[in-house]
């Protein structure tokens, strides 16, 4: 890391990876969502229903990722001395938010993707 | 934006006891920020508290004329084969009700609200792109007439304002109501765009220095929410309409199946801008309700970052959600269900608002005075609408009830409870803001009780008549179905209600008058319009603000630093970073024009003209461009200053 440990959250990498935190989970499952309902009519035609559940799962992983990547975000902040900064309390704010938008949108994904075990791709 | 100057001490204005600049008078502020006198500088102005109180005042109009709509569609329905209204006449009224309250009234009064505070909560002094703004209202207003008129003329929209296709195609809608359906929803979500612009930008950049992003009031950050919703959302229902134009004006064939077409486009079109639409306007409603419980509870937010979790993501859910619209169209069930899934999982951020809501009450010492009256009252309603909106979330519950008046009280609930209520409390909470007096109390009890009663007496029957299978947008019905008694109280239930919107205009005007002086802070309220006076002064502040804290107005004292060196001769604000609110540069922002209020019109020509020939789009078109070459063109003083500005 080439930033100092406490300024860290002010560089762009910092600022980055506190953005893939809150905004990886949503954009993943809005990616589900739409990649998996144009899907459905190809899955009952080939009969390939495992693609949805690869794309769910893939979805599911990288939600997961970024809360994993947010978590990574907290420790770090935990293990700055000193008084906190500015910076370091937005950077706070956003660890968390990242940790929760992460975890409660891999549930969502979990959700929408418990039909393609139970629901047929070809049934009205 | 025109920025200015380098990031550097001796351009940067830094915090400091405001006595520090003495050169900042209020006369001179008042002299350049103030708008030109009398019609020209109506026409002109580019003050967010000018325009933001315009469209508030305009959509609560267009509110007032949606409700008589109500109304009259309320009387046909309250006798079983009534003949008040012709079934063609009851056709426009319903349409026009539905896109009155939707387009004219509901996302402009949040945008209105948001145009007027976000500058002061942020601590600025005007709203980013301050002619856009201007744009952006006439673009509405005029947007509004036409859609009226057309209506007064006996040409009104009547295939709903949805418009699904192939009803509202030229082959089954001929003639030129959906024309102008089209033409002017098309032209007046422009407005819509261009204040969420604003917004976004104003949020952004605009903040006071020290107003990281975990100190931003809340009603801000769901301003922000709905803004990134409306630059999502909008396009997909300009699309749409553009298309349609298409159809109905040169033949295309996008909605025509045996041309190669889907009908089922537009409704995937439609309704992804449609469902996100309701969110964008419950969204600001909530940050309403949190600014309301904050002060009147006097005690932070309970769950400060769980209720912003829970606004990003109702913001992202929102768009999720839209094929539940569309579950009796014979889509695949899996398809189906992925959207059902969403339709419910969107209670869990409603949920954790809710719940801090009333945690932050439960927790606080709550002094009931109207506005608060009027948050209970939501948070009874819109609960009971999100529990139906779960219920008609999944598909088989859906199916039984599709098109009957069961999603007529859910939607109701949903958005009278969910956002008109708030409104009214926001009234209430901000007149005093907005124009030095307070509203009278007694009137407000009176408006609020006859507006919940009144409500639900409407509203919640109409549960039970969909249960009976009485279908939605039906200007009448036998009195063998035994809908008559149910329809007969709702019809009793809306003429309560009516008569608590009516005390409310009574009240506006009489306090408006004679109401008691407010006072800078008469609620104790924590945010930063409240640091100023009432009504503000056209430059917002004498000293922009620096924040400490997330709740400045409790903890703002005399001796609190603020930002000197901003110029009090030009129309000058401080920029500042996305993140963190750190000073960055200055920016002059350009004087009142009247070129926004011209553009308006002729966008409005290409629109308008458009109904009758497509020879519209290059007269229009010629005209907007001279319009925006005059709009644009470089101004002497502008450029004289800065030069002045380059020099050492």
């Amino acid at each position: 890391m080439s930033a100092p440990e406490s300024s860290y959250f002010e560089s762009a990498r910092g600022v980055r990876t506190l953005w893939l935190g809150i905004l990886a989970g949503p954009l993943l499952w809005f990616l589900n969502q739409q990649v998996n309902y144009l899907l459905v009519r190809w899955a009952c035609s080939s009969g390939h229903v495992i693609v949805l559940h690869a794309v769910a799962a893939t979805c599911l992983v990288g939600a997961l990722l970024a809360g994993k990547l947010a978590l990574g975000n907290r420790r770090r902040l935990e293990e700055t001395e000193g008084a906190e900064s500015l910076q370091q309390e937005r950077a706070r704010f956003m660890v968390v938010l990242g940790i929760c938008s992460s975890f409660l949108f891999a549930l969502v994904i979990i959700a929408q993707g418990i039909p393609n075990f139970i629901l047929n791709p070809c049934g009205k | 934006m025109n920025p200015e100057g380098p990031r550097s001490a001796a351009v940067l204005p830094t915090a400091g006891p405001r006595a520090a600049d003495a050169r900042a008078s209020h006369h001179d502020l008042d002299r350049v920020w103030s708008p030109p006198e009398g019609l020209y500088g109506w026409l002109t102005t580019t003050s967010h508290t000018q325009i933001g109180r315009r469209f508030i005042v305009t959509a609560f109009i267009f509110f007032l004329l949606g409700g008589i709509l109500a109304a009259l569609m309320r009387l046909q329905l309250s006798h079983a084969e009534s003949g008040f209204l012709s079934p063609d006449r009851y056709n426009q009224i319903f349409t026009m009700h539905g896109v009155t309250m939707m387009f004219l009234f509901a996302v402009p009064i949040m945008e209105g609200f948001g145009i007027y505070l976000i500058p002061l909560m942020v601590g600025t002094r005007n709203l980013a792109f301050p002619r856009l703004n201007s744009f952006g209202y006439f673009t509405y207003l005029i947007g509004g007439i036409l859609l009226y008129a057309a209506l007064l003329l006996d040409i009104g929209p009547d295939a709903g304002w949805f418009a699904y296709l192939p009803l509202a195609g030229p082959e089954f809608s001929p003639g030129h109501r959906m024309d102008f359906y089209a033409e002017i929803i098309t032209f007046l979500e422009i407005s819509a765009l261009v204040g969420a612009v604003e917004i976004i930008v104003t949020v952004f950049k605009l903040r006071a220095p020290g107003m990281t992003l975990n100190r931003m009031p809340l009603f801000v950050w769901a301003l922000l929410v709905t803004s990134f919703m409306i630059v999502f959302a909008m396009p997909s229902v300009e699309m749409a309409s553009a298309y349609l134009i298409l159809e109905r004006l040169a033949g295309t064939h996008f909605f025509d199946p045996a041309a190669g077409g889907d009908p089922m486009l537009w409704q995937h079109a439609f309704w992804f801008f449609g469902h996100p639409e309701v969110y964008i306007i419950f969204i600001p409603a909530t940050g309403m309700v949190a600014s309301i419980v904050v002060t009147f509870s006097q005690r932070q937010m309970f769950g400060y970052p769980a209720v912003i979790l829970a606004l990003i993501t109702t913001g992202f859910v929102g768009f999720g959600l839209w094929v539940h619209h569309m579950f009796a169209t014979g889509l695949p069930s899996l398809g189906m269900s992925f959207f059902a899934a969403a339709s419910m999982m969107i209670a869990i951020p409603s949920g954790i608002q809710v719940f801090c809501w009333i945690a932050t009450l439960w927790t606080g010492r709550p002094r009931l005075r109207v506005p608060l009256w009027f948050v209970l009252g939501f948070v009874f309603l819109f609960v009971m609408g999100g529990l139906t909106g779960v219920m008609l979330g999944a598909v088989p519950f859906n199916l039984q009830v599709h098109d009957t008046y069961f999603v007529v009280a859910h939607f109701h609930y949903v958005l009278i409870g969910g956002a008109v209520f708030p409104l009214f409390g926001g009234f209430y909470y901000w007149f005093p803001k907005m124009t030095g007096r307070m509203l009278n109390e007694r009137l407000g009890l009176w408006n609020f009780w006859l507006m919940f009663i009144g409500f639900n007496v409407t509203f919640f029957p109409m549960h039970e008549l969909g249960f009976r299978g009485m279908p939605r947008r039906v200007y009448t019905y036998l009195e063998s179905t035994g809908w008559e008694p149910l329809n007969l109280l709702a019809s009793c239930g809306a003429a309560v209600l009516a008569v608590g919107v009516l005390l409310f205009v009574i009240n506006v005007l009489w306090s408006r008058a004679r109401g008691q002086a407010a006072g800078d802070n008469p609620w104790g309220a924590d945010t930063l319009e409240w640091t100023t006076t009432s009504p503000p002064p056209n430059y917002n502040f004498h000293f922009q603000p620096v924040v400490t804290d997330r709740y400045p107005g409790w903890t703002r004292g005399p001796d609190s630093p603020v930002v000197v060196g901003l110029k009090d001769d030009a129309h000058e604000v401080l920029v500042t970073t996305t993140l963190d609110a750190v000073p960055d540069h200055r920016t002059t922002f350009p004087p009142h024009s009247i070129w926004p209020f011209l553009t308006a019109v002729a966008v409005a020509v290409i629109f308008f003209g458009l109904i009758f020939t497509p020879w519209a789009i290059p007269a229009g078109a010629v005209l907007a461009m001279a319009m925006l070459i005059l709009w644009f063109w470089p101004k002497h003083h502008v450029l004289h200053r800065g030069h002045e500005e380059d020099a050492p």
